[in-house]
């Protein structure tokens, strides 16, 4: 039996009502690679948060190598060996990665000694580990990838035993998490212990030693990978069986509703967002962009619903050039749930009638000679809630109260209403319950098959592969060829996410 | 998202306010404690000569008028997002636009050739140049903000100054009263071009009175006689000559009626759904087709018309007969002023009425204050600038630290009063 | 040499406005790379001249009014604080009822003490020791009765009284601000807090008591400033004295990039356009367009948005400015 790292029992954390842990046990082996998974939502992160002394506890106690750890400090938490790697890099953007890496950890007030003695490590243990990084170069400056070693090195810089990531290939490549994956088993083979938290199965899969499954704020259970199954894991997460399929027939593709070609997009900063891309998106099929979050899909959206004026290349919508401002597009009945619905799907200030029409406020539907006919709304606003399932279905709360997947539902209610010719769709089960996934997904292919072209953006491999007819991939800001979904598995869009195809030619345009 | 309970409306939007409101004033009293004098006496003049007496309340509303303005000017802009601190500046272009239009048809840049209209027609174009006035000098700190970014709080403060040096230039040149040279002030507009005001009816009476009066003296009665003898001639005559001044006018009724069209603007036409969008989510608006610049810069320019109507009260309204002219101190700080009403009347145009008739009352105690406390026995010696401390305290309290006065209610609701005053728990459907 | 008369005058005139902008700007650079926005400068400023003139009044040393102003301002440093750290609210709002509350006062209880509109009493009155003001460290008139030989040599005199010691100081306050916050670890730690909050939280910092140093600091340089201005620059204090100066001071923080050096340009930039105005406005200079006084009083202002306009499209601000920081969740 190894020497347990960490131990923690009976932790308990609400934030107001919400219960976002209860009752937590669990133990770590030094040396380890322990895996804590659940759906998003589930409170890994509090966890994560409260054990790295962020967050204070309501209920229970902790150990450290044996010794009893104070909560709620940082400081602490960093004495006793624990870092982390958190889902939202910390660090400052117009830094260099030396600042970056002794913040906390100056030793003494004056900073030169710091920044010598910092160099010498970085060296070090970017020799031990394989950990390599320009020490003076600005973050921003920086590859998510390189930015996330940053991360990693801080925390060994102040003598992690233990590293806890937060979702650390959420914003990497498959090709850039493999690599990561290697750090981590060489830190380990050194005797790092370490914590990894994902909702990603296959990656507890590949990398961990054991694996704790967390679920609506309580442990449901502890596994040795080699003793249980992906299948097992996922019925843990959610509590029932998963239909990981989509239930769908063929697609009844007909004439091409959108194309675009050669587009490019060079933004205010004089960054290359996209490169050439073409594509084609025809009536009565699911289109889906898959890629990595950050690779151009942000930019494709915004260009195509009309917020963005591309710098060159052309769009054409049903035969028709593109509007350039998001009101013509919306005439040319082209419908667009954004990927953010908080910051753009939404305004979460109003109540929801008045969310329920953005975009729409100034169209003659609603609106006469300037004067809004708020009563309408109103009464619309409350028929469309029910349809949609939106609970509460009340058109006077504000937008803010309603939870994700009640919020993601009034975006699409107010898109899909409209029976638009195409409808763009960005991450539209992002942070959504599991009910609501199912729902959002019918209403999706529902859509497909009353003859609407849809062009669907995620990054969550698994919804591309299972909703989409024809994929792309995107990698930075360059698209490849279309493939029929049928023929595609994980590994090899995982290829063309990770930009294994021609970038030389116009993509798009086969199969 | 979770389920929450809140503070019931009525304590949110009643009791909080006032809670600020009173801490405001608390720190005040100790103020005047801490100078050495009485603060009951100073509240017992806010009560006997502003609230209690008409010429108190006349020029409190006439204040609250070009409050109203002002405070619509800071809260329209407040909606967008943008913090409009020009109010002071683009109230005296409101100005400069008013008299401009009003000296041409004076003929005073002509020699005295002007065009003689009736005032139906030139009292709303002098309305409409005063808007214009204040939204020309709103127009560049705004075409900056959305187009440039600069920050909008540091133009308008630097407009604010510029806007004084170019009324005084304009005060000691162009404008000038011929007739005046040392001082600054513009030509006295004609007497058909002002606005209907409270003491008009008294003026009208004060002729029949004093005739009467005449007619009395002439019969021999000596003044204690005249009094003694027609106690309610007597009255009747003491109010109408107090009151003859009293600056309360029909632009009162106009800044009603403009903040009924500001709510109808900003809560129920598209154009102030894309303000309040920008103010709440640029991405989001600009997502729902709203051009964001655009959409500011109007909104700075329409703030800017607000604040230059504030003019057409301190000009045309005048209560006094020689002031109805173009100075530069005609705003008296009242553009800043806006920037408290605004706040405290919730960027909401009732709360805005209520708070300006607070503030303008305030404004009228200062003044009370300045010209009676010397005369009171005991003196009562504090200078006027003590509203402005009382202005920075609601600031501060109903702005900056709302949420310590929210706070504390909720505090005290929770564990005090086992969760009175707390809404009812809002069902949000499943967790995220 | 007429040329030379003018250009030395008004070298002269400029390093007289130059500290007033100097120490609020630097206050501004320590306010707004911690993440707060100051527009209580200009109120903060009026503070510290009203104090420090009332003080050296009373007490008969300008120094005990100098520190007394930096105790005062650090309060009403304390006060932001508290409403925008605290209480998270509107940074402008917040500093705009500070400068509410710095009229109000200066003029309430100066009249109240003084009875003279609002002025304090003329600190260099022929009844005054000369301890009571700034200008010298050490007052001349002391240094000539123990030293007459002293009288004739100006120049000795002036540094050995320390003449003009607030304006070095100014100075001296920028390199210090420069090396406090790329050198030191507290100047690290601010930094950061101004941009990425969460980062010195989770390396075990509190976020709130780096900036609630900062406000400190803000607000003593803000009472030297004020100091400076009642005391120093002139022998008394007048209502609404600041006229300004902290809103320009803010500005040269945006112009300077937020950097103390670039910040202190501005602050000459913009004290030669004071130093300009007032020139030009006394002596109608013939080599320039007759153009009249009441214009002359808007040309820094009016540079100054031209300026902002021109040069600042471009800056970045602290990224975490104007942002109360809150622990979330997930």
């Amino acid at each position: 039996m190894r020497e347990i790292a960490i131990e923690l029992s009976g932790i308990s954390k609400s934030f107001g009502p919400v219960q976002a842990n209860k009752e937590i046990n669990l133990s770590v082996e030094s040396g380890t690679i322990h895996g804590i998974v659940g759906e998003n939502g589930a409170g890994k992160s509090t966890l994560m948060s409260i054990l790295y002394g962020f967050y204070m506890p309501d209920e229970g106690s902790m150990r450290v190598f044996g010794e009893p750890l104070d909560f709620n400090s940082s400081e602490k938490a960093i004495e006793a060996g624990i870092g982390m790697v958190h889902q939202h890099f910390m660090l400052g953007e117009p830094f260099t990665v030396l600042e970056n890496i002794i913040l906390g950890a100056e030793g003494g007030f004056m900073l030169s000694g710091a920044m010598r003695h910092a160099r010498e490590t970085l060296l070090d243990l970017s020799e031990r580990y394989g950990l390599t990084v320009n020490p003076d170069a600005v973050i921003s400056s920086l590859p998510v990838g390189v930015q996330q070693r940053v991360e990693i090195l801080k925390a060994l810089y102040r003598g992690a035993k233990v590293l806890i990531l937060d979702e650390p290939t959420g914003v990497l490549t498959p090709q850039e998490a493999d690599a990561l994956f290697d750090i981590l088993r060489s830190l380990k083979e050194q005797g790092t212990t370490i914590l990894l938290i994902t909702h990603k199965l296959h990656e507890i899969m590949d990398v961990t030693d054991r694996v704790s499954v967390i679920r609506r704020g309580e442990m449901v259970g502890h596994r040795e990978i080699a003793q249980t199954s992906p299948e097992e894991l996922a019925e843990m997460m959610v509590g029932r069986k998963v239909l990981l399929e989509v239930d769908k027939t063929p697609a009844q593709p007909r004439g091409t509703a959108l194309s675009v070609s050669g587009l490019n997009l060079v933004d205010d900063r004089g960054v290359q967002r996209l490169t050439n891309v073409s594509f084609e998106v025809k009536a009565g099929e699911i289109f889906g962009v898959a890629g990595v979050s950050g690779n151009g899909q942000a930019q494709l959206l915004e260009v195509l619903s009309g917020m963005e004026a591309p710098t060159s290349g052309t769009i054409t919508i049903g035969g028709e050039p593109l509007g350039r401002t998001p009101n013509e597009v919306r005439l040319q009945s082209m419908g667009h749930v954004p990927e953010d619905r908080q910051h753009m799907g939404l305004v979460t200030a109003f109540p929801a009638w008045e969310s329920g029409i953005l975009g729409f406020q100034a169209s003659a539907l609603y609106c006469d000679r300037g004067a809004m006919k708020t009563g309408l709304i109103k009464e619309e606003m409350g028929r469309l809630m029910e349809k949609f399932d939106v609970r509460p279905p009340n058109p006077l709360l504000g937008t803010a109260k309603f939870s994700g997947g009640n919020q993601q539902k009034i975006v699409l209610a107010r898109e899909i209403d409209k029976a638009p010719d195409v409808l763009l769709v960005g991450q539209p089960t992002r942070g959504v319950d599991i009910g609501a996934i199912e729902f959002i997904h019918r209403q999706i292919i529902a859509m497909r098959d009353a003859g609407t072209a849809i062009l669907l953006v995620s990054v969550e491999l698994e919804e591309v592969l299972s909703l989409s007819d024809r994929v792309v991939a995107m990698f930075d800001g360059y698209c490849s060829d279309a493939h029929v979904t049928a023929d595609m598995d994980e590994r090899s869009l995982g290829l063309l996410m990770a930009g294994e195809f021609d970038r030389t030619q116009t993509g798009g345009m086969a199969a | 998202m979770s389920k929450s309970r809140e503070l019931h409306p009525v304590i949110n939007f009643g009791l909080v306010p006032l809670l600020q409101l009173i801490l405001a004033f608390l720190v005040v009293g100790l103020l005047i404690v801490l100078i050495g004098e009485n603060p009951v006496q100073a509240v017992q003049l806010y009560v006997t000569d502003v609230l209690m007496s008409q010429v108190g309340i006349g020029q409190s509303i006439f204040y609250a008028t070009t409050l109203i303005f002002t405070g619509m000017a800071v809260a329209l802009a407040f909606h967008a997002g943008l913090f409009n601190i020009g109010g002071e500046g683009q109230g005296m272009f409101g100005g400069i636009g008013l008299t401009f239009v009003a000296l041409i048809f004076m003929g005073h840049f002509t020699g005295g050739v002007g065009f003689d209209l009736p005032g139906f027609i030139i009292v709303p174009l002098l309305f409409i140049a005063a808007a214009i006035g204040g939204a020309a000098w709103a127009a560049i700190p705004g075409y900056l903000q959305a187009y440039r970014g600069s920050h909008l709080v540091i133009t308008t403060i630097m407009f604010n100054a510029i806007a004084f040096s170019i009324i005084l230039f304009l005060l000691t040149g162009w404008f000038q009263n011929p007739d005046n040279p040392g001082d600054p002030k513009s030509p006295l507009l004609p007497e058909q071009w002002w606005l209907w005001k409270v003491g008009d009816y008294y003026q009208y009476r004060l002729v029949d009175l004093e005739a009467k009066y005449k007619a009395f003296k002439d019969s021999g009665l000596s003044v204690p006689e005249i009094r003694d003898q027609n106690p309610a001639f007597w009255e009747a005559r003491a109010q109408a000559r107090s009151m003859k001044n009293s600056a309360a006018n029909v632009s009162f009724l106009f800044a009603l009626l403009v903040a009924v069209g500001f709510w109808f603007f900003v809560w129920r036409t598209k154009w102030g759904y894309a303000i309040r969008s920008i103010g709440f989510n640029q991405t989001a608006a600009r997502y729902g087709g709203v051009n964001v610049p655009r959409t500011m810069f109007m909104t700075v320019c329409l703030s800017g018309a607000l604040a230059g109507l504030a003019s057409t009260n301190i000009i045309l309204g005048n209560g006094s007969d020689s002031e109805h002219v173009l100075r530069e101190t005609g705003l008296v700080g009242l553009g800043f002023v806006g920037i408290a009403v605004a706040l405290m009347g919730r960027n909401h145009p009732f709360g805005i009425v209520i708070a300006a008739l607070l503030f303008g009352s305030l404004f009228q105690w200062g003044e009370v204050i300045q010209l009676k406390g010397q005369f009171l026995r005991p003196k009562l010696n504090i200078d006027k600038e003590i509203v402005v401390a009382l202005q920075g305290l609601v600031v501060l309290f109903t702005g900056a630290l709302s949420l310590m006065v929210v706070w504390a209610v909720r505090w005290v609701a929770e564990n005090l009063l086992g969760g009175v005053g707390l809404a009812k728990e809002i069902e949000t459907g499943e967790r995220a | 040499m007429e040329i030379f008369e003018l250009v030395f005058s008004l070298a002269q005139s400029t390093l007289r406005f130059t500290p007033i902008l100097i120490f609020a700007a630097m206050a501004g650079v320590f306010s707004e790379r911690a993440g707060i926005i100051d527009i209580g400068l200009e109120g903060k400023l009026l503070i510290g001249a009203f104090v420090s003139a009332t003080v050296a009044h009373y007490a008969g040393f300008g120094l005990v009014g100098l520190f007394a102003a930096m105790a005062v301002c650090m309060v009403f440093g304390w006060l932001h604080g508290l409403a925008t750290i605290t209480f998270r609210g509107d940074h402008v709002i917040s500093g705009l009822a500070i400068n509410f509350l710095a009229v109000g006062l200066t003029k309430t209880i100066g009249h109240s003490l003084f009875a003279k509109g609002g002025d304090t009493p003329n600190l260099a009155g022929p009844d005054s020791t000369g301890w009571e003001r700034l200008q010298s460290l050490i007052p001349k008139q002391v240094l000539i009765d123990a030293f007459p030989g002293l009288e004739s040599n100006k120049a000795l005199l002036n540094v050995l009284s320390l003449h003009g010691w607030l304006i070095a100081l100014a100075f001296i306050a920028v390199v210090l601000t420069w090396f406090v916050l790329n050198q030191t670890r507290f100047g690290l730690r601010l930094r950061f807090v101004g941009e990425e909050p969460q980062a010195v939280d989770t390396a075990g910092a509190s976020v709130v008591a780096y900036r609630f140093a900062a406000v400190t600091i803000a607000g003593a340089l803000c009472g030297i400033g004020g100091a400076y201005l009642s005391t120093s620059n002139i022998a008394s204090f007048t209502p609404k004295m600041s006229a300004d100066m902290g809103y320009l001071a803010l500005a040269a923080v945006v112009f300077g990039k937020w950097r103390p050096f670039y910040a202190m340009l501005g602050c000459l930039l913009f004290g030669l356009l004071f130093a300009l105005k007032n020139r030009l406005n006394s002596v109608n200079e013939g080599f320039l367009v007759q153009i009249p006084g009441q214009l002359f009083e808007a040309l820094p202002y009016v540079l100054v948005v031209v300026v902002l306009a021109g040069f600042v499209g471009s800056a970045r601000a602290p990224k975490a400015i104007g942002r109360p920081y809150v622990k979330e969740r997930e």
